[in-house]
């Protein structure tokens, strides 16, 4: 039977796939999206595997913050090593004569074995110790393209950087090691000078935040294992990392960005499923005199299903084979230039793994979409042959199919969540669906039924348009679902992102400090106090002493066993070295939730004033202990009181502060915050860059532009990816207006017959259109705007606000998509001839 | 070889009639339909056996029954009340997969539009009864069936590449490929013209005589010449008369 079935599967095939364009595109769109995003993530991760040394600087990375390595400790290294770089890194100020083109860049100071390995390129082929050397008294620097794209610097600028003055020699184009930086060096324009010019900047005093990295290139791979154990059991305050995860952070992101775009994918290839199963329900419309005629002939119904089934699998193989192909090609052709736009390595890598998941994606959602317009097609009775009047009988089959079709649905799910890396977003991303999908068929279905109970219309165009959405057979339940799929994506990327345009502008708090400065030495607080409080107009200048260490017990116990909340983690991270202050007057900034201040006079035992986060997060009450490593001394302080604060306020705010004894004795530097309320801004920086040029400024409007336009980047792939489903919708509606056209042809013939004018006909089909396209974008927002909540809100952690303007938008772009495609297959249907039709009837 | 099928579709259906004097035999046939202005009697308490070989034209005015007493014979539509016994088959008692092997082995069916599956040849047509009984040869058997009724050159034609007295030529041969023991013919040569009409009724009469199949013929031609051995005449869901 199964032969036969074969047999009669490919004689029914055998006169093409015509109208199966719609079929194949949507799936592969679908298909070729997620190929590209899993291919492209999963090369992304490859490539930074394979280039972990590159990324890195060395087999083994070791850095510190505040303090460069002992003499001993570098002794200890270059014996275990074949070779060994060390630089240091900071943030600094990079002036120019033209003080607007001031800008905070992360500087690189280098030795002579840098970098150990990858290569180092600057434009125009110079050679890189060519470019640091110093030439006519002047050491040369080099600047990365983003400087020059600012306007800041260009080959030849003389810069000053703290006390030193630098000629910028070369643009760099290719810092293997950039992408492998600690913190957030990465983030800023880049300029790299030679080590043994650092010295002179006067940068690297006491207590500033240089980064003293080494980087070692290990004679075998059992040498890297034991040095780095060895290291981290000798070292804890050490930053370690090697090569096999050269950048935890970035690879992290890659992850996080794989799994987000390959949902948005999977969103793709749904909203093209429901495309495939339209044009299978129209296929089979087409099939409803053969499968009677089958029947007729004593055919079984399962054997009629299976052969159908077999169609729509060698169909669905087709469509999944294209899509994986597309999905690879676009992988391939963008790998390059997406390499240059995010700076990661991408090793294209297509594994039998990537492919079995896609391709089982594609043929589940292919069966889950096609399965009920093929079982309701089943349903056909053979008696309608006598009648000559075969068509589609039935909505609805038998339970076995519905049964099928939600064990499809619940392995699909199961499949999403078991291969995310992150499998809570994959679960929500389930839960998201599930919801959107019952949310359009609500919509869908309350349009019907109240269109049903319209009657009383004085347009008949405004009445046959009414009675088009509730006819049997109409598409408005699908084209809702598809179109307003899209849409909600759109929506939803529409407004996450304008409310983060809003986190960084709007919401700045309107007494938000102008300026921070960190590393402000003991001996230098006077006179900084001073300069600042003699340029014009400022105000709110606030500093606090900073110490940095470490928390090692939290109530007695190791910090992570003490963690109550997640979400406080960072407090206690390993690469997270806390800086904590004290304070002898109160705060009065009105943060205090419980307990009390100690007096001004206190010099007893440590007592701790701590953020809420902090006491919540590891279930701290007045009273509990918390022990830290301060340079090298345990210190455990009692909570005397808790504070409120918001980080978003960017007033100077410590998770922890301890009263004055003992840390008042200890070492250490201030951190300021002031706000100018005139254009004194650059005077001010200029000021106090030039008088104390250890001392990092960081003016807050150029890290917000900074922080702007790396979110840009992070919008244009969010929107390519939004854009993807939008088109998914399109095709879904072309779908639909391409099955329908035969019957609006014939309508339109019939209308014109009994002396309807072609505007009368045009009014009517578009009028149906623009509802349904306005009620998918009505449901579009509600969806779109609660996803963006969800993310804003409930993931971010930040006020989420309903963009008007990204609402109004969608019901634009719904109305057009929809009308246009609409008009697309009136235009079609109202250029036959009434003959045409009338002479076959 | 067909003793053989009865008692294994005996075994399965256990629906065989004791008598097997008549192949057809309706016993106070009702067939009453919902529709949204309430229920419709369209066959109105039918008796009525037709004896094997036996060549019966059933006419009547339209709206009178005549098709629907063609779906139940043929196992497309349950009676709403009283027995119908075909082929030895107890319909009532079939399910649906039994009733799609009665029709397979025991009816063949002929309509007016043919009704032809338009993506595959004249032989595929022909054919596929007997590739769904799985019974091998199935093709070669198709098209000497094909060749007996004049269309051995049109073997490979598709539906639309072929006239409207062939494609009802080749739907003749489909009904009787499997040798069934009823044809069951709704106006086969009502979308035919005069010359067209007169041969596959010359045909359909020829070959249910040489296969000794039960003809039940659905016609208003009263002009037949070929002979038939009984004229039932319906009207209003009665047979109102049945003539030998």
């Amino acid at each position: 039977m199964l032969k036969n079935s074969f047999t009669i599967a490919l004689r029914e095939l055998r006169h093409g796939y015509r109208g199966f364009w719609v079929f194949f595109s949507c799936l592969s769109l679908g298909v070729a999206a997620i190929t590209a995003v899993t291919t492209l993530s999963t090369s992304m991760l490859n490539g930074i595997e394979r280039d972990g040394r590159i990324i890195l600087g060395g087999d083994l990375a070791i850095g510190q913050q505040f303090q460069d390595l002992s003499d001993e400790q570098v002794q200890q290294l270059s014996e275990a090593a074949e070779s060994v770089t060390k630089y240091v890194e900071l943030r600094t100020l990079m002036r120019t004569q033209n003080l607007e083109n001031s800008i905070l860049v992360s500087l690189k100071a280098v030795d002579d074995f840098y970098p150990l390995y990858g290569r180092f390129e600057i434009f125009d082929d110079v050679a890189l110790f060519d470019a640091l050397a110093v030439s006519d008294g002047i050491p040369g620097a080099l600047v990365d393209e983003s400087v020059v794209e600012s306007g800041k610097a260009s080959l030849g600028t003389l810069i000053s950087i703290g006390k030193s003055q630098y000629q910028v020699r070369g643009i760099i184009s290719n810092e293997p090691d950039r992408i492998g930086s600690s913190g957030s060096f990465a983030f800023w324009p880049r300029v790299l000078i030679h080590r043994s010019t650092l010295e002179d900047t006067g940068l690297v005093d006491f207590g500033s935040r240089s980064y003293y990295e080494y980087r070692l290139r290990l004679p075998d791979g059992d040498a890297l294992n034991e040095l780095r154990t060895q290291i981290e059991e000798q070292h804890p305050r050490f930053y370690v990392r090697d090569f096999h995860n050269a950048s935890p952070d970035l690879t992290e992101i890659v992850q996080r960005l794989g799994i987000l775009l390959s949902l948005a994918g999977l969103t793709t290839l749904l909203i093209g499923g429901i495309g495939a199963s339209n044009a299978v329900r129209a296929y089979m419309n087409t099939r409803l005199p053969t499968i009677a005629i089958l029947k007729c002939v004593g055919a079984p119904t399962r054997f009629v299903m299976r052969v159908y089934l077999i169609q729509i699998a060698l169909l669905a193989a087709i469509g999944v084979g294209m899509g994986v192909v597309f999905g690879v090609g676009i992988s391939i052709l963008s790998a390059a230039s997406l390499e240059a736009f995010l700076s990661v390595p991408i090793s294209i890598t297509f594994t039998p793994q990537i492919a079995a998941l896609v391709i089982t994606y594609g043929l589940l959602t292919a069966f889950l979409f096609s399965l009920w317009p093929l079982a309701c097609s089943l349903e056909t009775r053979p008696a309608a042959l006598f009648r000559n009047v075969v068509t589609r009988e039935s909505q609805s089959a038998s339970w076995i199919y519905i049964a099928i079709s939600i064990a499809i649905a619940l392995l699909l799910a199961a499949i999403v969540t078991i291969s995310a890396h992150e499998r809570e977003f994959a679960v929500w991303f389930v839960l998201g669906i599930t919801g959107a999908w019952i949310v359009f068929r609500v919509m869908s279905a309350s349009l019907i039924k109240i269109s049903q109970k319209i009657h009383r219309l004085r347009s008949p165009a405004a009445r046959l348009a009414i009675a088009n959405l509730h006819r049997p057979g109409a598409s408005t339940s699908d084209i809702v679902l598809a179109v307003g799929l899209g849409l909600s994506v759109l929506v939803a990327t529409a407004m996450v992102s304008s409310n983060l345009d809003r986190q960084m502008t709007a919401l700045i708090p309107e007494k938000a400090p102008s300026f921070f400065f960190v590393g402000i030495q003991s001996a230098q607080l006077e006179e900084f106090k001073r300069l600042v409080l003699d340029t014009n107009s400022v105000q709110d200048l606030d500093v606090l002493p900073y110490i940095p260490g470490q928390i090692t017990k939290i109530k007695g116990m190791d910090p992570r066993a003490a963690l109550v909340d997640e979400g406080s983690e960072w407090i206690i991270d390993d690469d997270g070295e806390r800086t904590f202050s004290y304070t002898a007057k109160a705060r009065d900034d009105g943060s205090l939730v419980s307990g009390e201040w100690w007096s001004e006079d206190y010099d007893g035992p440590p007592l701790l004033s701590i953020h809420i986060d902090v006491a919540q997060g590891f279930g701290l009450e007045i009273g509990d202990t918390i022990t830290m490593n301060i340079l090298g001394r345990e210190i455990t302080g009692a909570v005397h009181n808790v504070r409120d604060l918001s980080w978003r306020s960017m007033r100077l705010n410590f998770a922890i502060m301890l009263s004055p004894e003992p840390l008042r004795s200890i070492p250490h530097s201030s951190v300021g915050t002031v706000r100018v309320v005139d254009e004194s801004e650059l005077e001010l920086q200029e000021t106090i860059a030039s008088t104390f040029p250890n001392v990092t400024v960081i003016r807050i409007k150029d890290a917000l532009n900074r922080v702007n336009e790396l979110m840009l980047r992070g919008r244009d792939a969010a929107r390519g990816v939004s854009g993807l489903t939008i088109v998914a919708g399109i095709l879904v509606l072309a779908g639909i207006v391409i099955s329908e056209n035969r019957r609006r042809a014939y309508e339109s013939v019939l209308l014109k017959t009994i002396g309807a004018s072609r505007r009368y006909i045009l009014t009517a089909f578009s009028l149906e259109y623009l509802i349904q396209g306005g009620v998918a974008a009505l449901a579009a927002i509600i969806l779109g705007a609660v996803t963006s909540w969800a993310v804003v809100h409930s993931l971010m952690g930040w006020e989420w606000y309903f963009v008007f303007s990204s609402a109004a938008y969608t019901v634009v772009l719904g109305l057009m998509i929809s009308c246009i495609m609409g008009m697309m297959g009136i235009w079609q249907a109202l250029k036959h001839r009434p003959l045409e039709y009338l002479r076959n009837e | 070889m067909k003793g053989n099928h009865f008692l294994v579709e005996l075994g399965v259906d256990g629906a065989l009639k004791n008598s097997e004097e008549n192949i057809i035999s309706l016993q106070n046939l009702w067939l009453v339909l919902e529709s949204q202005a309430g229920p419709v009697e369209i066959l109105r308490g039918i008796d009525f056996d037709v004896s094997k070989g036996e060549s019966v034209v059933v006419s009547g005015h339209s709206g009178a029954g005549k098709t629907s007493l063609m779906m139940v014979i043929g196992g497309m539509e349950k009676p709403t009340k009283g027995k119908v016994q075909v082929a030895g088959y107890e319909l009532n008692q079939l399910n649906e997969n039994g009733l799609a092997r009665y029709r397979r082995n025991n009816v063949g069916i002929i309509f007016q539009s043919f009704h032809l599956i338009p993506t595959m040849t004249a032989l595929e047509n022909v054919a596929i009864p007997l590739e769904l009984s799985g019974i091998a040869g199935a093709r070669s058997k198709a098209e000497a069936d094909l060749a007996a009724v004049d269309l051995g050159e049109r073997l490979n034609h598709y539906p639309s590449q072929l006239s409207g007295g062939e494609q009802q030529r080749v739907a003749i041969a489909r009904a009787l490929i499997s040798e069934p023991d009823v044809i069951l013919a709704d106006e086969p040569t009502g979308n035919l013209d005069q010359a067209n009409s007169q041969k596959i009724m010359e045909l359909l009469f020829e070959k249910c005589n040489e296969k000794n199949a039960t003809l039940i013929l659905i016609t208003h031609q009263t002009d037949l010449t070929q002979s038939y051995q009984r004229h039932v005449e319906l009207s209003d869901g009665r047979i109102v008369s049945n003539l030998v």
